[in-house]
């Protein structure tokens, strides 16, 4: 069936050139799975990654510390609306009985409350002279000193303010009422009255004190949620893995706050300020770039290095000239220089010539792949994190490119079968192929496998002028059905060596 | 016996090049010469023999077998030169030569050595830088080392020097004796004067003539030059019935043809006179063809 002499002399004529691309390409394989096996590739993307989870959370603390503002500033006023009052009626109160009070009126304590009760409307008569009468009844028990006395006057105002606003107020409140209230009044004491930047203040400063705490609690089910979501157990956790200090998420929320408060200042609506402060780098984007950064985010840049781009592209470049100069000497390049002759002057058939090279062409082919393959997969073992790409798929994916380079290497025989000039030879069967490889790299920019930020989707126009396309690499890592375009692949190769055997065997011979 | 049979063959290239209606038997033992310019279509004709170009019309047949369908089964007795020569891409002579014995499956290398001291080549050297003549050594090797009964050698000399080229005819005169079959491509007529049976010339991708060599070497008509030494003798002589090519007056010389039977009498007539020299114009085949030509030329123009 094949000559072993001309097989001999083949092997000898080609062996190094098939060496050095083989070794090469295995070298580039086994470098590449080796690099992103070990430093992990996929590092960048999950730097990429928690980049914008961080500036989404960054996003939702300021949400937070803003809403949590809002309902704060509501209570603050209300607080401060009540706090003044009773205030004021504290100070009148205790100024009026120390007036009173002397040695000849020890008890001026009912004077003075029928002197409040007097002065305040009908209707408030009788919460007022409650009031009065426990400023005074606690104001005669501990008798503070001048030093004290503010302490004093904030302790009754506030337990008459809490009294005010119900018995259905939880621990939590209480104690944010206490606080604001205190704020308030030592403010009004001060200065006599409060402007609406004091309220926004002593609520703001309120929220950057609890916010933190609050946030470590992680009640809240929008924060259970962003827990899964993110693959933490507890907020703590994620805090630090994210690189949020309690003094980072203050001074996150702070700048936040101080800047919504600004906006509102300006007569900005809640609405609009709340967007501008606390958008986030994926709502802020317009829809295409946000997606495409999430796209980012999910994909596998070992399967688009390893895959598209080493399997359909990298991994074939030097093959394919390999293939285009082989099939050229064994043929054509024999009949142009004319040493065909010496093995046609033996009796040796010109189909059994043609099938000897064939055997040559496609053994030392498949031969090359099965090494670079190995390599692969060894290069892989040899990594501790490995590629995350299965024995399985590197096998498929191998033999993929295997049959690629069988069609291609068909191609380039047809043309050395064809031809008895190497130039014609060569710019024929090379032109075609480097043109499907130049394809496949075009059309890479409009493929899938490349993230939408990058993606040209004319470009995808060029996957169908290439047969590397019948090679889905994307269907074989990430499940698919991938056979078809493989069998026709093989029909192609076999087609094209039937064809060349063909007419070498019948054509004409300038030897 | 016929050994190599050419029936009506033409290879029609168009425009008008190709060789056209050759018809020729080349018998056993025979050396077959195949004179022509570069480009007359020797190699045409040879590639046909060989079974690389299929003609267009007609067969040739080696042996009984056709030249082209039969193409491999030939080639276990056809030795060949090829016009051009590249050697596969081996990395010294010695290996090609090792190479070819094994597609002959020729265990038997002792007649290559032998052909190699006659022809002192060095095959240690990479084919492909070998000089012109290396190479034709090497291709003369590899052609002959099979033993093969007939050989087809296309311009085979070119590139030896004069005493290679020598040493190369004595080979092939050697093949002959041992009976093979040589049919041998040239443009130059002196090396296939020596060598030849026939000779056929070929022009334009026609054969012309097919000279038979014995015919040329031994002619029965021959062609003297005599000068004389006096211009009584020069004058008497010139008076006498022979068929004179020239007579040149001034320097007293004639040149006559004469059957060669007829020789006695042209001897016994010059001793009647005193002769400075006599030589014999030898015919030659570059003489036989250029008759030939001016001949058909002739014919054409009076057409």
């Amino acid at each position: 069936m094949i000559s072993r002499p001309l097989l001999k002399q083949s092997i000898k004529a080609n062996g190094l050139a098939w060496l050095l691309v083989t070794l090469l390409t295995a070298f580039m394989l086994g470098t590449l799975v080796f690099v992103l096996g070990s430093i992990q590739a996929n590092e960048i993307r999950d730097s990429l990654k928690d980049t914008i989870i961080e500036s989404e959370l960054e996003a939702r603390f300021k949400q937070g510390a803003i809403e949590g503002y809002c309902d704060t500033l509501k209570t603050v006023e209300e607080v401060h609306e009540q706090a003044e009052q009773i205030y004021d009626l504290t100070s009148g109160a205790i100024d009026a009985y120390d007036k009173l009070k002397s040695p000849w009126n020890p008890n001026p304590k009912p004077f003075v409350i029928n002197l409040i009760v007097a002065q305040a409307p009908e209707e408030e008569k009788e919460r007022v002279r409650a009031a009065a009468d426990y400023i005074l009844t606690e104001y005669e028990s501990k008798n503070p000193d001048a030093e004290g006395l503010h302490d004093f006057k904030c302790e009754v105002v506030i337990d008459l303010l809490l009294a005010n606003m119900g018995e259905e107020m939880s621990g939590e409140t209480r104690a944010a009422v206490v606080a604001i209230s205190r704020e308030i009044l030592d403010i009004y004491a001060v200065n006599q009255k409060l402007e609406q930047e004091d309220l926004q203040k002593i609520a703001r400063l309120f929220i950057e004190e609890v916010f933190y705490g609050n946030l470590l609690k992680g009640e809240t089910e929008e924060q259970k949620e962003l827990l899964s979501g993110l693959g933490f157990a507890t907020m703590e956790e994620m805090l630090e893995y994210y690189g949020f200090t309690e003094f980072k998420v203050k001074t996150v929320i702070q700048s936040g706050l101080l800047q919504y408060i600004s906006y509102v200042n300006n007569n900005i609506s809640h609405e609009e300020a709340l967007k501008e402060v606390s958008g986030s780098l994926v709502t802020e984007m317009p829809e295409k770039v946000a997606k495409s950064l999430e796209e980012l985010g999910n994909m596998n840049i070992n399967h688009l290095v390893i895959g598209s781009i080493f399997y359909k592209i990298a991994g074939l470049l030097l093959p394919i000239v390999y293939t285009i100069m082989t099939a050229n000497n064994l043929i054509a390049g024999q009949i142009d220089s004319g040493s065909m002759a010496y093995v046609l002057s033996t009796p040796t058939k010109r189909r059994k010539v043609a099938l000897t090279q064939l055997v040559f062409l496609v053994g030392s082919l498949i031969v090359m792949f099965l090494i670079i393959g190995s390599v692969g997969m060894l290069a892989s073992a040899l990594t501790d994190e490995g590629i995350q790409i299965s024995y399985g798929d590197m096998i498929e994916m191998t033999l993929g490119a295997m049959t690629v380079m069988f069609a291609i290497g068909g191609i380039c025989y047809l043309a050395s079968a064809w031809f008895n000039r190497s130039k014609h030879a060569m710019g024929v069967g090379g032109g075609i192929s480097m043109f499907f490889l130049v394809s496949t790299i075009l059309g890479l920019f409009g493929s899938e496998s490349v993230p939408e930020a990058m993606r040209i989707e004319a470009m995808d126009f060029f996957n169908y002028t290439s047969i590397i396309s019948l090679f889905d690499v994307k269907a074989i890592l990430e499940g698919g059905s991938f056979t078809l375009g493989l069998v026709i692949l093989l029909l192609i190769g076999i087609s094209t060596y039937t064809l060349g055997i063909f007419i070498f065997d019948k054509k004409d011979l300038p030897l | 016996m016929t050994e190599i049979k050419v029936n009506e063959v033409t290879k029609d290239y168009g425009k008008g090049r190709g060789v056209f209606d050759l018809d020729f038997e080349i018998k056993t033992g025979e050396i077959f010469g195949f004179v022509g310019t570069n480009g007359s279509g020797k190699t045409t004709t040879i590639r046909q023999m060989m079974g690389f170009l299929k003609p267009t019309k007609g067969n040739i047949e080696i042996r009984g077998l056709d030249a082209y369908k039969d193409a491999t089964e030939t080639k276990n007795f056809v030795g060949y030169i090829p016009g051009e020569i590249a050697f596969p891409d081996l990395p010294t002579g010695r290996s090609f030569i090792r190479s070819q014995a094994e597609f002959w499956k020729l265990k038997d290398l002792s007649f290559a050595d032998e052909l190699v001291k006659i022809l002192q080549i060095d095959l240690s050297a990479n084919p492909r830088k070998m000089s012109k003549g290396m190479k034709q050594k090497t291709a003369v090797i590899a052609a002959l080392m099979n033993d093969s009964e007939i050989l087809l050698l296309d311009e085979p000399t070119t590139g030896l020097d004069p005493l290679m080229r020598k040493h190369f005819l004595d080979i092939l005169k050697r093949e002959k004796a041992k009976g093979k079959t040589i049919f041998i491509s040239s443009n130059i007529f002196q090396e296939l004067e020596a060598l030849c049976d026939r000779v056929a010339l070929i022009k334009d991708g026609r054969i012309i003539d097919i000279a038979v060599m014995e015919e040329i070497r031994n002619p029965k008509r021959r062609e003297y030059k005599i000068e004389f030494l006096d211009a009584e003798d020069f004058t008497a002589f010139k008076n006498l019935p022979y068929d004179f090519v020239r007579i040149k007056d001034e320097q007293k010389q004639v040149v006559l043809k004469i059957d060669i039977q007829d020789t006695g009498m042209l001897i016994r007539d010059l001793a009647n006179y005193k002769i400075k020299f006599i030589s014999e114009n030898k015919y030659s085949l570059e003489k036989y063809f250029k008759e030939k030509f001016e001949r058909i030329e002739g014919n054409e123009d009076d057409q």
